[in-house]
């Protein structure tokens, strides 16, 4: 288990750091030159301001993006492995303390649709299943496939137009309280809802194909029983994976659905950065990414453990 | 079994909710003072009428006056700047009384008196040049926009510029949102930058909420101009344009601009509401790769596709008013307009004759024109900053294919676009008129043959010399004849083509009153007279 444990993290640290060096050397690529959009963006507040070379040179002193590509990667490396990730060009901040700042808001949003989608997907994923071909299970999986194919920018002004603007019962936009949650909250977690519904779905009907819940049935045990015994939590299995990955992605910001609920989340400042090409928040959000995504698919497969013990770690 | 199941799920419960309260400790201790919760806009706030909320199109990443001057002027209304300007862009004295020049190259500027930061310290000619010096400094452009050599201190009350050559704009200069005076005992960060900037504005700072992009303002009773009515304002980040529209709709905030063109209309008619466009010192121009060694090196080409454009088109129909069909470059409510301008109409007739006159000819008959074998098929590049741009430019291509031109129309960002374009194609983009209120700001970065906005190599030997004479021509009639004839060879000649001029437009409910537009603005700006009054329905 705890050999498991070091080799997951030597991977995820590896992923780390190749990503942050592929973002780096990716992000130089962008077209432009990054004294002009800050010039643009940051002392004039124009982007389409001409500026001379003479200021050009003069903001490149300032932020130092003179020096050749590697140097400057191994200049950020040695300050980040010190906890420094450098300062947002923009805004003159510490990366880290902006993006800890957003924090806050996308892991509540993230959790808050996570846990929306699985209350829903889950229990109407079994009863699809359980009822294979019924009406109830057409309807579910007819929703399922509606919801995901809507895009959510377009979900998220149906429901600010319904619920806030004719119902008059929450709020547009903004972040606070629990009525600035709802909405955006359901935006982002009906698409994962149906995705999840699906899975589930297909995995108890595997599950319920499987001979050990033939031999329940033979034994004369009752189907509400064998659903919540033995076939829920075989079928959660992939569920479980899928959710968790999902959330990783959450957790690196919802870029539409945080821009239009003005959610000030890390998906908003890492559009706001790119379209800014502030390359050292851009850096660090990715990372930040990354961290998070290796971090939470440890803990996946950490909780196969728990839910089947037949999965022993040190075979893998 | 069961036990094994609840301790997994309490597990990763308990990993996320520790790293929630990880990320809300971090938060508190990082920023101490300027994280205040989102206020609750209730209705008894919204009862006591005296608090504005306004929805900022731009997401709001600073408050430092030497960076973000025309937000922190412009909307915050924080700072002021020595000079100010009318709306038809005019100078009026701002924190300086008056001015005086006394050389080609000096200028006295006489403070005005008993003017206090917002801390109650006094504005003095100390304090001054050491918010300008900081300007200078840590803001590039601010050089070359003021060409500022050196400061000094008379007395308390008067200072002493010296440019680096003569230069008539010199005053209008000082407007430069980015010259916001603030005081030395502005808060700062551990680089310098302001965080907690003190001016001597209308309002004054109360906290800026980083995160959720909300700064919060406090009437300043202490104002050296008319007191101010509001007592609040709050301006918060909303940039997604939609949102923005619902926003104002649903009453969350009273003030807001740049809704989606196709929301003009409904809003205009929902009560409760009231729309206002305003023309703006922004011009949407069409320019060309090059104006040697392509079809746009011959003048009836642009001339041709000038005609082509149905100005009036595209500002009532594409844009749903919002923005106005262009004469010249600049927009006519500006003082120094040529009010003698007669644009280009729109007459396709005549652009097939130029063209057919430039040996333009459709031989194959495929309804695109040849000349020497080849096909005159471009491709028209824009950027999606700015919501009109697109549909404008797809305009454009339909006007143009009337004629026998075929325009591909690319969207990328501005700064990409510049690596794609080639010669032979063609750009729109919307360009600010007036980054301080002065024709030579615009007209000479556009039309010297050395300006840094002429990448298409305009070169014209009497343009170059008007435009430096105009630069140290201090005498205002002198001057305006000069920039008259300037805009008559621009329109004339066409190096780069008006297509409209820029319109925004602002959303209010209807208790916002005493809101004056003042076109100096950057996107829309804030003035100390608004208040809140009675609903009109």
């Amino acid at each position: 288990m705890l050999g498991y444990i070091a080799k997951r993290t030597a991977i995820a640290v590896f992923v780390v750091f190749a990503t942050s060096a592929l973002t780096f050397f990716l992000l130089s690529l962008i077209p432009g030159e990054t004294a002009v959009t800050i010039i643009q963006r940051v002392f004039v507040g124009d982007v389409t301001y001409n500026p001379s070379q003479a200021e050009i040179e003069a903001t490149e002193q300032i932020f130092h993006l003179g020096n050749p590509l590697w140097m400057q990667y191994l200049y950020w490396l040695n300050n980040a492995l010190h906890g420094n990730f450098g300062t947002s060009y923009i805004s003159g901040r510490p990366v880290l303390s902006e993006i800890l700042v957003r924090l806050p808001a996308t892991v509540e949003l993230a959790i808050a649709a996570t846990i929306l989608s699985l209350v829903v997907a889950v229990p109407l994923g079994m009863i699809s299943a359980a009822r294979q071909n019924s009406k109830t299970d057409y309807l579910s999986m007819a929703s399922a496939t509606f919801f995901i194919a809507m895009p959510n920018f377009w979900l998220g002004l149906i429901l600010i137009l319904l619920f806030s603007l004719h119902l008059d019962l929450l709020p547009v936009a903004g972040y606070g309280g629990l009525d600035n949650l709802i909405l955006p909250a359901i935006t982002l977690g009906a698409g994962m809802m149906a995705v999840t519904m699906r899975l589930m779905r297909s995995s108890v009907l595997e599950v319920l194909r499987l001979d050990y819940i033939t031999t329940a049935r033979a034994k004369g045990m009752d189907e509400k029983r064998i659903m919540y015994r033995h076939v829920l939590k075989n079928a959660m299995i992939p569920v479980i994976t899928v959710a968790g990955l999902q959330l990783g992605y959450l957790l690196g910001g919802t870029v539409i659905v945080e821009t239009i609920f003005a959610w000030p989340g890390i998906g908003k400042l890492l559009i706001d950065s790119i379209d800014a090409r502030d390359i050292p928040i851009i850096q660090g959000c990715v990372v930040f990414i990354a961290i998070m995504f290796s971090l939470l698919n440890l803990l996946v497969d950490l909780s196969y453990y728990f839910l089947d013990p037949r999965i022993k770690y040190e075979k893998v | 079994m069961i036990t094994r199941r609840k301790v997994a799920i309490i597990a990763i419960c308990l990993v996320l909710l520790s790293s929630i309260m990880a990320g809300c400790i971090e938060k508190e201790t990082q920023e101490p003072a300027t994280t205040p919760l989102m206020p609750e806009i209730t209705p008894a706030a919204k009862e006591a009428k005296k608090t504005l909320v306004v929805g900022e199109m731009w997401s709001i990443r600073g408050v430092d006056p030497a960076k973000r001057g025309s937000f922190v002027k412009e909307k915050a209304m924080i700072v002021d700047t020595l000079v100010e300007a009318n709306p038809d862009f005019t100078l009026r004295p701002g924190l300086a009384e008056s001015w005086e020049q006394i050389s080609d190259v000096q200028w006295k500027f006489h403070l005005r008196k008993g003017v206090k930061f917002h801390d109650g310290t006094e504005l003095t000619a100390d304090t001054v040049k050491w918010s300008i010096e900081r300007a200078l400094k840590i803001n590039p452009p601010v050089k070359a926009v003021t060409m500022i050599k050196s400061i000094e201190v008379v007395d308390k009350n008067t200072l002493l510029f010296t440019t680096e050559e003569p230069y008539a704009a010199f005053p209008a200069s000082l407007e430069y949102p980015n010259l916001g005076i603030v005081s030395p005992t502005s808060g700062t960060d551990d680089k310098g930058i302001i965080v907690k900037p003190i001016g001597t504005g209308p309002f004054k700072f109360e906290s800026f909420d980083v995160a959720t992009g909300t700064l919060y303002l406090l009437r300043n009773d202490d104002y050296w101009g008319k007191k101010p009515k509001l007592e609040k304002v709050i301006i918060k980040e909303i940039p997604d344009p939609a949102s923005r529209a619902m926003s104002v709709e649903k009453g969350e905030v009273d003030f807001t601009c740049d809704v989606p063109y196709g929301d003009i209309e409904r809003l205009k008619t929902t009560p409760g509401l009231k729309v206002e466009l305003h023309p703006t010192a922004r011009v949407y121009q069409l320019t060309f790769g090059n104006l040697s060694g392509t079809p746009y090196s011959d003048e009836r080409v642009r001339k041709a596709i000038s005609y082509a454009i149905d100005r009036e088109v595209i500002s009532e129909r594409t844009l749903h008013g919002c923005a106005e069909p262009a004469i010249g470059p600049v927009i006519p409510t500006i003082a120094w307009a040529n009010k003698g301008l007669k644009g280009y109409s729109y007459d396709p007739e005549k652009a097939r004759d130029l063209l057919a006159e430039a040996g333009w000819r459709d031989v194959d008959g495929d309804g695109v024109l040849e000349k020497g074998g080849e096909e005159f098929s471009v491709t028209l590049y824009t950027y999606p900053q700015r919501p009109g741009l697109q549909p404008m430019a797809e305009a454009i291509q339909a006007m143009l294919k009337d004629v026998g031109i075929k325009v591909e129309v690319r969207v990328m960002d501005w700064s990409a676009i510049k690596e794609h374009m080639t010669n032979k194609d063609m750009k729109l983009s919307a360009y600010a008129l007036a980054m301080v209120p002065d024709p030579d700001y615009y007209l000479r970065r556009t039309y010297h043959s050395e300006g840094s906005y002429n990448l298409w190599g305009y070169s014209n030997p009497e343009m170059d010399s008007l435009l430096e004479e105009g630069l140290k021509t201090f005498d205002p009639d002198k001057r305006q004849e000069i920039y008259d004839r300037v805009q008559e060879i621009a329109l004339d000649e066409v190096p780069l083509i008006h297509v409209a001029y820029y319109k925004v437009a602002v959303v209010m409910r209807d208790h916002v009153k005493g809101f004056v537009f003042n076109p100096i603005a950057h996107d829309y700006m804030l003035n100390p007279e608004m208040y809140i009054g009675k609903s009109n329905d």
